[in-house]
């Protein structure tokens, strides 16, 4: 289960850029081959976001064709 | 090229308001109910009601610039790291075994397994300095254990650092820990269908050892078709056929180990 550690660096480098802010939601993209499954990430990010500014955040994913790239895209947040 | 703002690639931060005109209105943008409008009040493009902030960013960044370090680290010390992968019980911790007897190389090993030292303990009767990490739950090294652990174990220059992963076909294809070359073992005993099911793993492989072909009389084992599999998976991969019970194959295994030394 390696997208628990891969949200996990999500919630550092989100909540390391913007650390006052409340995070709404993220978008990820997710390249097809970059060997991470969209599930796993959904059945990780709630557990991994608890206590942080993106408890609650709706996590949002766009998968990309014949990519090994995994992105932060961007974040909706409250100022 | 970023469809969104336009940006070019690098991951950099970006700040966007919603109200600029360039950018797509959040349709699920929610006014904060103790938020007020005066009707004199201007809108400046810092309104603070919410904003989207396009990062670009890898997620896998920190291992990444963490890897980084340890690449430039043994690079200055000339010191050769190698990251040994393959489902569990392919024959990686043998294989160091038999290396760490052979070898004429001054060589260290790096292993790692959920839990126990007793793959370190094998490495170090073979007589052979070793650290042993312990991942506990976690099913893959990453770049900072691999900091720790060769700063414990303090490899001299010009010499190889194996780094045993977590034997695990899937999670340890993504974590980059700074090695200059990727080994993967296929033992003959899993069968050949291995790249095919797991293709993240041989794609990044330099080097794709079969191991255990001493068995391949017993076992139905397609080498060709193996292969070629790997081959389309990652056409300039190295395949070397061993047996570390035999000593079949071994040689070219240390030659092309001594040929990655700068």
């Amino acid at each position: 289960m390696h997208e628990l550690a891969i949200v996990e660096g999500v919630v550092d480098q989100v909540t390391g850029r913007l650390p006052d802010a409340k995070i709404t939601s993220i978008r990820l993209e997710i390249g097809a081959l970059s060997g991470v499954v969209a599930d796993a990430l959904r059945f990780s990010f709630e557990l991994a976001t608890e206590g942080t500014n993106l408890q609650g955040a709706a996590l949002e994913i766009t998968e990309i064709p014949d990519s090994q790239e995994l992105k932060i895209a961007s974040v909706k947040m409250v100022t | 090229m970023c469809a969104t703002c336009g940006c070019s690639g690098a991951a950099r931060l970006r700040l966007v308001t919603p109200h600029d005109g360039q950018h797509e209105h959040d349709a699920q943008h929610e006014h904060d109910a103790q938020h007020e409008h005066g009707h004199g009040h201007t809108h400046g493009p810092e309104h603070e009601h919410g904003r989207t902030v396009v990062l670009q960013q890898k997620v896998l960044a920190k291992n990444d610039k963490l890897a980084a370090l340890n690449r430039s680290w043994l690079a200055e010390r000339g010191v050769l790291a190698v990251n040994l992968m393959s489902s569990p019980g392919a024959g990686k911790t043998t294989l160091l075994e038999r290396t760490a007897r052979e070898l004429d190389l001054d060589l260290c090993v790096i292993e790692g397994d959920q839990e126990t030292a007793l793959d370190a303990s094998r490495i170090s009767r073979a007589g052979r300095k070793v650290v042993q990490i312990n991942t506990g739950a976690g099913c893959h090294l990453d770049a900072s254990m691999v900091a720790d652990a060769l700063e414990q174990l303090d490899p001299q220059a010009g010499s190889v650092v194996v780094i045993e992963n977590v034997g695990n076909l899937v999670c340890p294809a993504l974590f980059d820990l700074g090695e200059a070359a990727r080994v993967v073992l296929a033992s003959v005993t899993e069968g050949a269908d291995k790249p095919v099911k797991y293709p993240h793993m041989f794609r990044g492989a330099d080097l794709v050892l079969v191991t255990k072909t001493d068995l391949l009389p017993y076992v139905d084992f397609d080498v060709a078709r193996h292969a070629a599999d790997v081959k389309q998976l990652s056409p300039d991969a190295r395949m070397i056929q061993v047996s570390a019970t035999t000593g079949a194959g071994m040689p070219d295994w240390y030659t092309w180990l001594g040929g990655q030394i700068a």
